[in-house]
């Protein structure tokens, strides 16, 4: 079951993504990076990962991507195919980099598999204490200190973002 | 008193440095009273060295003073020393003081002269330079005193530098001296490597037993003493290298006098003679030293035979005379060579101080043809100017009658040959000599009215250094008197230098009486030849000169130029030269060097052209670099991976 | 049946879409929104390890991405709208004012 499932997720954020690069309307590419977001929430659950899956659909669904169609409504743009790709030298380098990219990587799953270091939260164990205790208890006792800093982090993008939007 | 013997050069040198420095600032009595007096203190300390120096034993007549080493470097060992024997004793006492007498005549000669401070500053650092060179115990410090002398040379024929002929002389001067001064250091090293050592002593007393033990080339000695000599052709103005001394003329009066006439010109001399055992055991570099000297002194005394300018005359007559000296050196008689050294570095100055004089009397003029009748208004001048010249040619009993027939007795015994090149040149000589006295002095005034009215006697300051060097021209040769008992002092008191050398050459002391009776008569009358000849030209038969400049005119003019050497010179070495560094700089120099400095500058400019596109602007090719920088290291990796 | 290996691939071709996506658009938020794609990707790829090594290290991890996700987001959206009027295009050949 859940290896049809990953399947079917896994294809489906492929074709998000393909919305996104290919739509020569910029809603239309949110539109699709929305899509690409849920499937891959619907991934991180298959991967006993839940707590990670409602905090994607919040923040990156609710919060990021409202944000992404507020701008485009915005700046209210006309959508002209004939301006809305590169020249053909970039596009080239840009495809063939991209490609490259895959290309390594493929190459070096295909012929390793591989096995990570066990650490000491099996599945049993998280399913004990659930999900968020355990993020939770890892966040405020091992990585606190990273914590602070998102937070002054996103009070410095708040901030930016208010002196740079505003008008003068 | 020995011990002082590092100030005789180290006063003069003080001399130069309070000149240079400070001359201009203090007052001229000041100047003078520096230059002349710090001369005048060597020669003291010249004369107490050598009256210490007689009280001796003819054989302990040698004295070294090492001041501190100067090179020290592997087997090479040169230091800052002072060695004195009779020859370096004979040669500081003319020096000094000749070198004295003429600094008296500067202070009259060179008194209105705007550079009177630096004039004094030169001589005196020549000064130095020649004691220097004179006492030095290595043939290293030699050569330094040889370069310093031409240096001062070279500052002081260029003294008015403003003019372009004086500049012009004075490049000329050091560039023929560094010709003869190539071959010299090449001598040098060749000694030290067949020696291991540059010092006098222990070269000369190493030499025999080598020979002995068949250690030594005989080529390479050969060779060594052919190089040496050829530093001696520069420095002392002989062929091939003596084109530069006539032009030196251009310097002022007592400079040549000093310079070109008694002290530095002899350097070569000097230098010969103190290597004497070197040349003794390389007979046929001997044969070229006697042969050139002798050859120089007729072809020098034929072309100052219708020189019209009075120093040119004198010129040519020192190139000539410093042969004389050479062809003694040539001949094994190296005593009979020192000896004309002093003699004609008395006459020799006479004559230049007294043309001094007569310039300083008529504005400047030198040509001899506007000149005449001179006698009555210069007396003073005149009588000492007819005493250099009864010197010159060889007058008993003035003193180059008997340097000169020393030199030619020993001549005679040698090869008649050269006898007789060297009896020929006396009678040019007595011929040229008197022909400027006649034409100077005697006659009808030549001169442009405005000049023949200020005609003065010279004042006592440029007379009293006349009437002194006349006095030491007529008793100057009773110091080598020959076959007289009790005579020929200096040729003893040299003896033990040139000890070894005479005895290798197997030049026994000659007893006979008859040969050198003959000879002394032989060149008595020829000098006499000369000076009737001189009269009938330009006394008597004023027409003579005349007639056979119509007659025989291609002669006259080859004689009259020179013979050409210098345009000879000129088309094959100088045009050459300068042809080739033409080149030098046109192409290599603008092409090759100029050409890699702005290509590289070219290269720069245009690289930056090329990785100016790399900024952009775009947002995409900066996130470019980026991916293709992930995308490079991540197929590092892989290919580490997988091999 | 899913095994990390997939995961992986899955996440590596998400990501090379973002990379593509990057060069091949001009309209400056579209590129920002590729810029997402690739972070998502690597937090596929997080969650992936996180559940393969049995840590819990991975999910955090995504956590704080998606906290500086968003902060970068809202700063870059509003250099957009500032860029935007001045000069009157979102798009990214035209903004080449650096070149000079």
């Amino acid at each position: 079951m859940e290896g049809v499932l990953f399947w079917v997720f896994g294809a489906l954020a492929v074709a998000g993504t393909l919305v996104v690069i290919l739509s020569r309307n910029p809603v239309n590419s949110a539109i699709g990076l929305l899509f690409c977001f849920f499937t891959t929430a619907c991934l991180y659950v298959l991967l006993d990962a839940q707590f990670v899956a409602v905090i994607q659909v919040l923040i990156y669904a609710g919060a990021i991507m409202v944000l992404f169609l507020f701008t485009i409504m915005l700046l209210n743009l006309e959508t002209d195919i004939k301006k809305e790709v590169t020249s053909p030298g970039t596009r080239i380098l840009g495809i063939s980099i991209g490609s490259g990219i895959l290309f390594e990587i493929a190459l070096l799953l295909w012929h390793y598999r591989i096995t990570p270091f066990l650490g000491t939260y099996t599945p049993e164990k998280l399913s004990l204490t659930g999900n968020i205790q355990a993020i939770g208890r890892s966040i405020f006792r091992d990585y606190i200190l990273p914590f602070e800093i998102l937070s002054v982090l996103l009070i410095i993008g708040i901030i930016g973002a208010v002196v740079l939007a505003k008008r003068d | 008193m020995l011990e002082y013997i590092w100030l005789i050069p180290a006063l003069p040198l003080i001399g130069f440095i309070i000149n240079g420095i400070i001359g201009f600032r203090i007052r001229k009595h000041v100047v003078s009273l520096v230059g002349c007096g710090t001369v005048f203190i060597s020669f003291l300390i010249a004369l107490m060295v050598f009256r210490e120096f007689i009280l001796l034993d003819p054989e302990q007549r040698f004295f070294q003073k090492i001041l501190y080493t100067w090179v020290s470097s592997g087997s090479f060992n040169a230091s800052i020393g002072f060695q004195l024997d009779p020859l370096s004793a004979v040669m500081s006492l003319v020096v000094t003081g000749v070198g004295f007498i003429i600094h008296v005549y500067s202070i009259g000669y060179m008194g209105h002269d705007p550079g009177y401070p630096r004039y004094f500053a030169f001589l005196n650092l020549f000064m130095f330079s020649m004691l220097i060179l004179i006492l030095a115990n290595n043939f290293l410090l030699l050569f330094v005193g040889w370069e310093a002398v031409g240096l001062c040379s070279y500052l002081l024929i260029g003294f008015w530098y403003e003019k372009k002929s004086a500049a012009d002389a004075g490049k000329k001067a050091f560039i023929v001296n560094r010709v003869g001064d190539f071959g010299f250091i090449i001598g040098v090293i060749l000694i030290f490597y067949t020696f291991g050592t540059v010092e006098f002593k222990s070269v000369f007393e190493k030499l025999p037993g080598m020979i002995k033990a068949g250690a030594v080339d005989p080529f390479l000695l050969t060779v060594i003493c052919l190089l040496l000599f050829a530093g001696a052709t520069g420095k002392s103005a002989q062929i091939p290298l003596y084109v530069w001394l006539p032009d030196a003329m251009e310097g002022p009066t007592p400079v040549s006098a000093l310079i070109h006439a008694a002290t530095m010109v002899t350097a070569g001399v000097y230098m010969v003679s103190r290597s004497c055992i070197i040349f003794a055991y390389a007979p046929y570099a001997l044969d070229v030293v006697a042969f050139i000297g002798a050859l120089t002194a007729l072809f020098a005394a034929s072309i100052g035979l219708v020189q019209n300018d009075i120093k040119r005359v004198l010129a040519y007559s020192t190139i000539s005379q410093i042969g004389y000296m050479f062809l003694a050196c040539g001949v094994g008689a190296f005593a009979a060579g020192i000896f004309h050294l002093t003699t004609h570095a008395f006459f020799k100055a006479l004559l230049f101080l007294g043309a001094g004089s007569v310039m300083h009397a008529i504005e400047g003029e030198t040509d001899i043809t506007k000149m005449g009748g001179l006698k009555e208004k210069m007396p003073i001048t005149h009588i000492t100017f007819l005493i250099g010249a009864l010197a010159i040619a060889g007058i008993f009993p003035f003193a180059g009658f008997f340097s000169k027939d020393a030199i030619l007795a020993g001549a005679f015994e040698r090869s008649p040959y050269l006898w007789f090149m060297g009896i020929s040149g006396a009678m040019l000589t007595s011929f040229y000599m008197f022909r400027v006295v006649f034409l100077t002095f005697y006659g009808e005034s030549r001169f442009p009215h405005e000049v023949s009215h200020h005609i003065h006697e010279s004042p006592p300051v440029m007379l009293i250094p006349l009437i002194t060097l006349g006095i030491l021209s007529i008793i100057g040769g009773f110091i080598g008197i020959p076959m007289i008992e009790g005579g020929n002092r200096i040729g003893e008191f040299l003896d033990p230098v040139f000890h070894n050398a005479t005895t290798i050459l197997g030049k026994a002391h000659h007893e006979d009486f008859l040969m050198e009776v003959m000879l002394i008569l032989i060149s008595l009358i020829i000098a006499l030849g000369g000076i009737y000849l001189a009269v009938m030209f330009y006394l008597k038969k004023t027409y003579l000169p005349g007639y056979f400049q119509e007659k025989i005119p291609s002669a006259y003019r080859l004689i009259f130029n020179k013979y050409y050497v210098d345009e000879i010179y000129d088309y094959l070495f100088v045009n050459s030269i300068k042809s080739f560094s033409i080149w030098l700089w046109e192409f290599i120099d603008t092409v090759i060097i100029d050409g890699a400095v702005n290509g590289i500058a070219y290269l720069t400019r245009g690289i930056g052209s090329i990785m100016r596109r790399i900024q952009t602007g775009f947002v995409q090719s900066y996130a470019l670099s980026i991916i293709i920088g992930a995308f490079v290291i991540l197929a590092y990796y892989l290919f580490r991976i997988r091999m | 049946m899913a095994g990390l290996n997939h995961y992986l691939l899955l996440s590596a071709i998400m990501f090379s879409m973002g990379v593509v996506g990057f060069f091949l658009r001009r309209n400056v938020i579209v590129i920002l929104m590729c810029v997402e794609l690739m972070l998502n990707a690597s937090n596929l790829a997080l969650a992936a390890f996180a559940q393969f090594s049995n840590t819990i290290d991975g999910k955090v991890i995504i956590f704080f991405v998606i906290g500086i996700a968003a902060a970068e987001l809202a700063t870059g959206l509003s250099i957009v709208i500032c860029l935007f009027r001045n000069r009157e295009t979102v798009f990214v050949d035209e903004m080449n004012l650096m070149k000079q």
